[in-house]
C-alpha cells in the first residue's frame, strides 16, 4: 500500500475556559477536537462537513499547526510534524497551505495583489524570477497580469478568492486545507471556484481537505466525507456511501434538512430536536444522544467506538457497534 | 385571488459622493393573500433595499425611494406620513432579518423586548402583554418560556434567536411578514426547524411571505411564485414550478445550472462567467449581457422591458419579438 500523504492520529485541541479567580478559580476545558484520525492520500479530497461548532475549522488549522494542538500526530509525509520546533514547521509550511472563507479578511488591503502573491515566495527566498512567477500563478488562477498592480478592494469576492488561491499555490505545496473558500461566494461565482480548485488539483496533483457546511458542495467536490459532531468525527467513508447510504443518525438527519432546488420534491425530513449541546460540558455517553431520535440506554452512558460497518466507512454508533446488536 | 401587496415600478437609489446607484430600479411583482413569494438573487441585486423600501426603512440620506408605487391594502404605502407608516409597521407588515444577533438589542431582556411590542401598539398592560409573550413563545417552540422572557439575547442560541425574532415578528399577526435571509446564518438542522416552523406559521395564520434568499433550495421548499432579481431590475417572475422546470431567461437557466446537486452524478460545473455587476457602472443596456452566453446585438444597446408571457414575466430580448423585428427589417 501506498504511503499516505497525510495520516492524523488522535489529534486533539483542548481550549481552557477559565471562570472566576485566585482559590476560586476553575478551568474547564472546551474539546474543541476530540480524538480526530484519518489518513489522507496523495491527490484526494477529504471533504470535512458539521455544524457550526463542531471543531472542523480547528481540525483543519491544528492540522497545520496554526493552532497548536493538545495532543495528537500529524504525519506529514512519514513525519510527524507535531515534533518539529518552529523553525523547522515554517519551512514544511511551504507544503501545507491554506485558503480562508472571508477573502475580504484574508488579503491585506494595504498590499497590491502582486505583493501578497510574492510575499511566500520572498520568505521563502526561492531563487527563482519571483516576478515570472507571479505572472504565471496569476493566470493559473485565471486573473491576468493587468491586475496585478491593484488592490483587493478593487476585486469582487469571486476574484479576491482566486487571489488567495495564488498566494496558497506559490510554493507548489502538496496540501492545501480549505476552509469554507465559496461560502461568502454568490451562486453564480461558487461554481467557478470550485471548477478552478479542480482543475489545479488535476493539474498539480495537490490534496485537499475541503472544511464546508454546505453538503452539496462537498458532494460535488470530494471522494470520502468525515462528519464531525461536537470534536469527534461521527461517520467517515466514501462519499457515494455517505450520501447514500448513510448510517449514523446525525448524518441521515444532516443530509435530510437540506433544502432540494425542486419544487414539490416529496423528501422525508428528519427535524432534530433542539440545538448543538455546548462543547464545554458535552453530554455524557455519545454526545448526540440527546437529539437522536433511536437512542438506546448504552447511548446515554457510553461513548461509542468507530465501528468499520463497509470497507472504508466508519460509524460512531451503538447502533452498529455489536452491543446493541447483541441486544445488551 | 385577493391582492395584498402590488409593487409597481419601484425606483430606489442611492447618493454618494455625486454618484448615482440604482439599486433598485424598476422593480414589479404582487402577491396574493396568504401566498409565499420567493426573491431571489445575488448580492448587489437590489432584493434586501426592495424590502426595506417596502417597510420604508430605507436609510435616508443616502437612499431615496424616487419613483413607483407600493400598493398594500389598497394603499400606497409612499403616500402615507412617517406617523401613518408606523401604524403599519409591527402590525400590518413585519421583518425579520438575517442576523438575529443583530437584530435584538443586546442590553434588554427578551421579555422588556417583547413586551414593549404589546404596550406600544395595543395598549396592553404589563401582565397582559406578559401573558400574551409567553404564549408566542410557546408557539416558537421555545422551551421554558416563563424563564426564559428573563434572558438576554446573548444567552440564546441563533436558533433560538431567530424564534425570538418570528415571535416578535408575528405579536401583532401581521397580515404580510417580510423575511430577509432569515435561515443564512443557521446551521443546516437549524435551518430545517425554522423553515418548517415558519410554513406551520403560515398556514395557522394566513400569513403572507415575502421570503428573500439566495438559496434555491430554500425557494424550491418554501415558495409559491419567484421574483429573480439582478442587477437591481427583475429578469423573471414565475410559479416556482414553471421556473424550476423551464426557466426561460439566460441568467435564471445560468443560476440554476450553476449549483451542484446531490441527486446527480458528478459532473464539471456550468458556472456563469464573469463577475457580478457594479452598479455604479452597469452597462447601458441589459444588466446581464456582459456575462449573457445568449447575447444578441441589441442587448448591449437597450434595456429589456418586463414583459408578461403566458406563464410569466421575463425582461430578455430574446422574448421581446424585437430580434424578431430587427430580422425582418
Amino acid at each position: 500500500m501506498m504511503q499516505p500523504l497525510l495520516e492524523v492520529r488522535n489529534l486533539k485541541k483542548y481550549f481552557p475556559v477559565v471562570k472566576g479567580f485566585g482559590p476560586f478559580k476553575e478551568i474547564r476545558w472546551l474539546k474543541a477536537v476530540d480524538d480526530v484520525s484519518f489518513t489522507l492520500h496523495k491527490g484526494e479530497t477529504l471533504g470535512l462537513v458539521g455544524e457550526s461548532g463542531c471543531g472542523k475549522s480547528t481540525t483543519g488549522r491544528a492540522i497545520l499547526r496554526l493552532i497548536e494542538p493538545t495532543s495528537g500526530e500529524v504525519i506529514f509525509q512519514g513525519e510527524n510534524i507535531i515534533a518539529l520546533s518552529q523553525k523547522e514547521m515554517r519551512k514544511k509550511r511551504r507544503e501545507m497551505q491554506i485558503i480562508f472563507q472571508d477573502p475580504f479578511a484574508s488579503l491585506d488591503p494595504r498590499m497590491t495583489v502582486k505583493e501578497i502573491i510574492a510575499e511566500p515566495l520572498r520568505v521563502f527566498k526561492t531563487r527563482e524570477n519571483i516576478k515570472k512567477r507571479v505572472e504565471e500563478l496569476i493566470e493559473k488562477v485565471g486573473l491576468s497580469r493587468s491586475h496585478l498592480d491593484r488592490y483587493p478592494h478593487e476585486f469582487s469576492g469571486g476574484q479576491r478568492q482566486r487571489i488567495g488561491i495564488a498566494r496558497a499555490l506559490a510554493l507548489n505545496p502538496k496540501l492545501i486545507v480549505c476552509d469554507e473558500p465559496v461560502s461568502a461566494l454568490d451562486v453564480s461565482v461558487q461554481a467557478q471556484v470550485i471548477n478552478l480548485l479542480e482543475d489545479l488539483q488535476k493539474e498539480y496533483g495537490l490534496t485537499y481537505i475541503f472544511i464546508a457546511h454546505d453538503l452539496s458542495v462537498v458532494k460535488h467536490i470530494s471522494q470520502r466525507v468525515a462528519v464531525m459532531y461536537l470534536g469527534k468525527i461521527v461517520e467517515l467513508g466514501p462519499v457515494e456511501q455517505i450520501f447514500n447510504n448513510a448510517k449514523h443518525p446525525y448524518t441521515k438527519a444532516l443530509l435530510s434538512a437540506i433544502p432540494v432546488p425542486e419544487p414539490g420534491a416529496k423528501k422525508e425530513k428528519i427535524i432534530l430536536e433542539g440545538d448543538v449541546p455546548s462543547p464545554i460540558n458535552p453530554p455524557a455517553g455519545c454526545s448526540f444522544h440527546p437529539r437522536c431520535s433511536g437512542k438506546k440506554p448504552i447511548c446515554i452512558e457510553v461513548m461509542p467506538d468507530l465501528v468499520e460497518v463497509e470497507k472504508g466507512h466508519v460509524v460512531r454508533c451503538h447502533l452498529y457497534s455489536g452491543e446493541v446488536k447483541r441486544g445488551i | 385571488m385577493e391582492k395584498i401587496l402590488e409593487v409597481k415600478d419601484l425606483k430606489t437609489y442611492f447618493y454618494s459622493s455625486g454618484k448615482e446607484i440604482r439599486a433598485v430600479d424598476g422593480v414589479t411583482f404582487s402577491l396574493n393573500r396568504g401566498e409565499i413569494l420567493g426573491i431571489v438573487g445575488e448580492s448587489g441585486s437590489g432584493k434586501s433595499v426592495t424590502s426595506l423600501s417596502i417597510m420604508r426603512l430605507v436609510p435616508s440620506p443616502p437612499g431615496k425611494i424616487v419613483g413607483g408605487e407600493i400598493i398594500f391594502a389598497g394603499e400606497d404605502l409612499l403616500k402615507l406620513s412617517e406617523k401613518e407608516m408606523r401604524k403599519i409597521r409591527g402590525e400590518k407588515i413585519s421583518m425579520i432579518f438575517q442576523d438575529p444577533m443583530t437584530s435584538l438589542n443586546p442590553v434588554f431582556t427578551i421579555e422588556e423586548q417583547l413586551l414593549e411590542v404589546f404596550r406600544v401598539h395595543k395598549k396592553l398592560s404589563k401582565k397582559d402583554a406578559r401573558e400574551k409573550a409567553i404564549e408566542l413563545l410557546k408557539k416558537v417552540g421555545i422551551p421554558e418560556a416563563e424563564k426564559r422572557l428573563k434572558s438576554y439575547p446573548h444567552q440564546f442560541s441563533g436558533g433560538m434567536r431567530q424564534r425570538v425574532m418570528i415571535a416578535m415578528a408575528l405579536a401583532l399577526n401581521p397580515a404580510l411578514l417580510i423575511a430577509d435571509e432569515p435561515t443564512t446564518a443557521l446551521d443546516v438542522t437549524i435551518q430545517a426547524q425554522i423553515l418548517a416552523l415558519m410554513k406551520e406559521l403560515q398556514k395557522e395564520y394566513g400569513t403572507s411571505i415575502i421570503m428573500i434568499t439566495h438559496d434555491l433550495g430554500v425557494v424550491a421548499e418554501m415558495c409559491h411564485r419567484v421574483l429573480v432579481m439582478y442587477a437591481g431590475r427583475p429578469v423573471e417572475f414565475a410559479d416556482v414550478k414553471t421556473l424550476f422546470a423551464n426557466p426561460k431567461h439566460p441568467y435564471t437557466i445560468g443560476l440554476l445550472n450553476s449549483i451542484p446537486r446531490l441527486n446527480e452524478q458528478k459532473k464539471r460545473l456550468t458556472p456563469i462567467e464573469g463577475s457580478p455587476p457594479d452598479l455604479g457602472n452597469l452597462p447601458r443596456g441589459c444588466a446581464f449581457y456582459p456575462r449573457c452566453s445568449f447575447k444578441q446585438e441589441v442587448c448591449s444597446e437597450v434595456k429589456p422591458d418586463f414583459r408578461e408571457l403566458p406563464d410569466r414575466k421575463i425582461a430578455c430580448h430574446l422574448y421581446q419579438g424585437v430580434l424578431d423585428d430587427a430580422a425582418a427589417s
